[in-house]
C-alpha cells in the first residue's frame, strides 16, 4: 500500500505545474472531440497529464462519487478503495488515480485488437502512451500534432539520407528538427487560434517525437501499405483508448470499486492470453486456401 | 482443398509451435554468423565468410581494395534483408566497385555502411551489431531471369525433421529487391515431391503469371522447374539436425549457377504466408509428422513427398479431361531394384477406402519393403474388429499415364484377386464408370 501511495505522489509530482488557467466553457472548439461527444465537461481532456489545474466543477463529479460512497473500515474486499482515499487525502489529484486505474484496460483492449481482430500496431506501450496524450491535448490537437510531428521527422530523414552522418547524430538531429517545428506549430496556432497552447505541454510532445521515432524503426522491414496500416491502426486504438479513458461513467466504476473493475481487467487479460484461433482478419488474408 | 482448420494461424503458431524452439535455438538462428558457424561445423554448404568486424577498427584495418568484387556485406542480425549491400564487380580503379543497380560506390561509402551497423543502424532492436563479408552468389539462370533485382530463394519449412512445406520467392521492384513476402515479393508454392510450382501469392493474394525477362511476357507461376530439388530438401533436413533445438524451422537457400543449392539463414519464426501460394494449410501437415520416428535424411525426405507431394488433380481438365476409371485398372509401379524398373499389376478402385494398400508379399517382392521406404507403422482395426500394426510405405505408380507419388498402407491381400487397392487420396481428378 505504501508502494503504491508513494508511486501516486510521484506520479502527481511530475503533473502538477503552477500556471494558471480560467475554466474552459462547455462548447470550446478547444475542448477536444471526446467532451463534445460525451456531452460533458472533458475532464482529462483539460487535466490528465497537462500542465493545467483541473476545471473545478469537472473534478467535481469523481470527488463527489467518492465521498457519496460509503465504505467500512479495511477489509481484503475494500484496501484498494482505502488506498485511493488516502492518496487523495494526500494530494494525488483524482484524475490521476483513475488514470492509473485505466490504463491496464487499454491496454488490455490493444492486446485484444492485436489478439482477436489482427490489427497490427506499434506494440502495446505506444497506443496507450498517445490515448493519454490524446487525452492531455484534445483528440483534434493530439491527431495535428502527430500528423505535424511524423511529417517533420519524414522531412528530416529524407533530407539527410542525402548527408553521410554517423546513424546517432542523424537521430539527433531528427530530434532537432522536430522540436524547432513544433515551434511553427506554436506560432501558426498563435495567429489562427486553432489550439489553446496551454493544453500542449512537454509530455505530449515528447510521447508524440519517441511515436514517430518508433514508427521509422518499425517502418524498416514493412511495405508502405504494412506501414500505413499499422499507423492506421495504432491511430483508432489510441483514439479508442483515450474515449475509454475519458468515459464519466468508466471512470466512476474503476473508482468507486478499484477491487472488482481491477479483477475484471485481469480476467479479460488472462482470457484473451489463452486465445488460439483464428484472429478476424486472417478469415480474409487466408480466404483463398479454402476457397477454390 | 484445405479446410479452415487445417490452416495455422498466427495465434496457433505463437502459442503450440514456436514452443519446439529453445532459446538456445533462436539464439543461433537470430544471428546469420551464429548460424554460420554451426553450418561450418556440420559441412552444410553456405557462402563463404571472407571477414567480420567487430568494431570500428577492424573496418578500418580491413584491406578493402583487395576485394575484387562479388562480395555481399551484412548486418549480423536484421531482419528482412535490411542493411544488405550487395557489390557485383570492380570498377575501373582499385577500391570502387559497382552494386547490383550500376551506382557506383568506394571504401569510404563501405566503412560508413559498415559502421551504421556496428550501431545497429539495422539491427531487429537497434542494438550494436556485428557486420561481416561474405561471397555472393550467382544467380542460377532459371531464376535470373524471373526477377529484376535481388536474389530469390527458397524456404523450407522443416517440422520434426521431415520438410512440410516449401515456396519460391522471387524479388520484387515493390519488394526493393528483398524476398521477404511481407514487403511485396512473389511467393510461389513448390510441390515438395517434384519441385514444380503450384500457386502464386502476392500481398497476401494469389497471383497467376509472373514476369519473364528472357521471353519478355508473362509467364504462369505453376509448372517452374527447381533444379537440385532432392539435394534442397537434403540440406533442409539436415539443417535442422545442425540445430536440433529448432523444432519447427525454416530454412532459406539460394540456388548458385555453379555450385548449386546453399543454406542462407535459418528462422525460427516462419511466416505463414506460404500456405497461401501452397494452396494447403500448415496445421494439418505439422499435426501429421508430430511425433514420426524419422531414421535418416533419406528416410524424412521420403516421408514428406509421400505424405505431403501434390496430386495435380488440377491438371486434369474437368470438361471432357477427366479419366474415366474402370473397378479394375493396370497400374504400373515403381520398383526399388536394381534389375526391374518397373512392374505391372492390376488395381482394384475402391472409393470406401482413404489410403491405397498393397499386398505385403507383392511389395516385399519389388524391394518396397525396404527399411527407409517404410515411412511409419500405423495401427489398424479389421472390419473382424482385429488390431493390425501395418507400415505405410511411399510408392510411385502410374495410372491411367498420370503418375502418382504417394503413401499406402501394406496389408495382407494374399487371398485377393487384385494385389492392389486404390483409395479416394490417390483418385483425385479421376471420375469411376462402371461399364465401358
Amino acid at each position: 500500500m505504501t508502494i503504491s501511495f508513494f508511486a501516486l505522489l510521484t506520479a502527481n509530482s511530475l503533473i502538477i505545474s503552477g500556471r494558471d488557467q480560467k475554466s474552459t466553457g462547455f462548447f470550446d472548439p478547444i475542448m477536444g472531440l471526446s467532451a463534445i461527444t460525451l456531452g460533458r465537461a472533458p475532464v482529462f481532456a483539460q487535466g490528465g497529464i497537462s500542465t493545467e489545474p483541473l476545471d473545478s466543477a469537472a473534478v467535481g463529479h469523481l470527488d463527489l462519487a467518492l465521498e457519496n460512497q460509503k465504505i467500512g473500515p479495511l477489509s481484503p474486499f475494500n484496501f484498494l478503495k482505502h488506498a485511493i482515499r488516502l492518496a487523495i487525502e494526500s494530494g494525488a489529484q483524482t484524475d490521476t488515480v483513475v488514470l492509473i486505474l485505466l490504463l491496464p484496460l487499454v491496454a488490455i483492449i490493444v492486446s485484444a485488437l492485436y489478439y482477436l481482430v489482427g490489427l497490427t500496431g506499434f506494440g502495446i506501450f505506444i497506443p496507450a502512451m498517445i490515448a493519454v496524450s490524446f487525452l492531455a491535448t484534445g483528440i483534434p490537437a493530439g491527431l495535428v500534432l502527430f500528423a505535424m510531428i511524423l511529417l517533420l521527422t519524414l522531412i528530416a530523414k529524407n533530407l539527410l539520407r542525402k548527408i553521410r552522418l554517423h546513424y546517432s547524430s542523424r537521430r539527433a538531429i531528427t530530434l532537432w528538427v522536430v522540436c524547432l517545428g513544433t515551434f511553427v506549430l506554436f506560432f501558426l496556432s498563435s495567429i489562427l487560434k486553432v489550439f489553446d497552447l496551454k493544453r500542449i505541454s512537454i509530455f505530449p510532445i515528447l510521447f508524440m517525437v519517441l511515436l514517430s521515432e518508433e514508427f521509422f524503426r518499425f517502418q524498416t522491414g514493412l511495405s508502405k501499405k504494412e506501414a500505413v496500416n499499422s499507423t492506421v491502426g495504432t491511430l483508432f486504438i489510441s483514439i479508442t483508448g483515450a474515449f475509454l479513458m475519458s468515459w464519466s461513467w468508466l471512470q466512476e466504476m474503476v473508482l468507486l470499486y478499484p477491487e472488482i473493475s481491477s479483477l475484471l481487467i485481469l480476467l479479460i487479460g488472462f482470457a484473451i492470453g489463452r486465445y488460439t484461433g483464428f484472429r478476424l482478419l486472417e478469415y480474409r488474408r487466408f480466404r483463398s486456401i479454402w476457397k477454390k | 482443398m484445405a479446410n479452415l482448420s487445417d490452416v495455422l494461424t498466427k495465434n496457433i503458431r505463437n502459442w503450440t509451435f514456436l514452443r519446439y524452439n529453445s532459446p538456445a535455438g533462436r539464439w543461433v538462428a537470430n544471428s546469420k554468423l551464429r548460424t554460420k558457424k554451426v553450418l561450418d561445423k556440420t559441412e552444410i554448404a553456405n557462402p563463404k565468410l571472407l571477414a567480420v568486424f567487430k568494431n570500428q577498427k577492424d573496418v578500418v584495418k580491413f584491406p578493402w581494395e583487395d576485394l575484387e568484387g562479388n562480395f555481399v556485406v551484412k548486418p549480423a542480425s536484421s531482419s528482412g534483408g535490411d542493411g544488405i549491400l550487395v557489390i557485383r564487380k570492380r570498377a575501373k580503379w582499385a577500391g570502387e566497385w559497382f552494386l547490383m543497380n550500376g551506382s557506383k560506390v568506394d571504401v569510404s561509402y563501405l566503412r560508413y555502411h559498415c559502421f551504421d551497423i556496428l550501431q545497429g543502424r539495422f539491427n531487429i532492436r537497434k542494438v550494436p551489431d556485428k557486420v561481416f563479408v561474405e561471397e555472393r552468389i550467382k544467380i542460377h539462370p532459371k531464376f535470373l531471369r524471373l526477377t529484376n533485382s535481388g536474389t530469390p530463394d527458397i524456404r523450407v519449412i522443416v517440422f520434426n525433421s521431415i520438410p512440410v512445406m516449401s515456396m519460391l520467392r522471387i524479388p520484387t521492384d515493390q519488394s526493393n529487391g528483398k524476398a521477404n513476402l511481407h514487403q511485396g515479393a512473389i511467393g510461389l508454392g513448390i510441390d515438395l515431391a517434384t519441385g514444380i510450382t503450384t500457386f502464386g501469392v502476392q500481398n497476401n493474394r494469389p497471383v497467376k503469371m509472373i514476369y519473364d525477362r528472357r521471353r519478355k511476357k508473362m509467364v504462369k507461376v505453376n509448372g517452374i522447374k527447381v533444379p537440385f530439388w532432392n539435394s534442397i530438401l537434403e540440406l533442409a533436413v539436415r539443417c535442422q539436425n545442425a540445430v536440433s533445438s529448432l523444432e519447427f524451422l525454416g530454412v532459406d537457400l539460394i540456388l548458385d549457377k555453379d555450385r548449386g543449392p546453399m543454406v542462407l539463414e535459418l528462422n525460427a519464426r516462419p511466416g505463414l504466408a506460404i500456405q497461401i501460394c501452397n494452396r494447403a494449410g500448415l496445421k494439418r501437415r505439422l499435426d501429421r509428422v508430430e511425433g514420426l520416428k524419422v531414421r535418416n535424411v533419406t528416410h524424412a525426405i521420403r516421408i514428406s513427398q509421400s505424405l505431403f507431394g501434390s496430386s495435380f488433380a488440377d491438371r486434369v481438365k474437368p470438361d471432357g479431361g477427366t479419366k474415366a476409371l474402370l473397378p479394375l485398372e493396370p497400374i504400373r509401379v515403381k520398383t526399388l531394384l536394381k534389375k526391374q524398373k518397373k512392374v505391372d499389376l492390376i488395381a482394384k478402385i475402391d472409393t470406401g477406402a482413404f489410403r491405397s494398400s498393397i499386398d505385403e508379399e507383392t511389395a516385399g517382392e519389388i524391394g518396397l519393403l525396404e527399411k527407409n521406404n517404410i515411412l511409419y507403422y500405423r495401427h489398424y482395426s479389421s472390419s473382424l474388429g482385429k488390431g493390425h500394426r501395418r507400415p505405410v510405405i511411399g510408392i510411385t505408380f502410374w495410372l491411367k499415364g498420370q503418375r502418382i507419388a504417394s503413401a499406402v498402407n501394406v496389408s495382407d491381400r494374399k487371398k485377393l484377386r487384385t494385389k492392389f487397392l486404390i483409395g479416394r487420396r490417390d483418385l483425385q481428378g479421376f471420375m469411376v464408370k462402371l461399364d465401358e
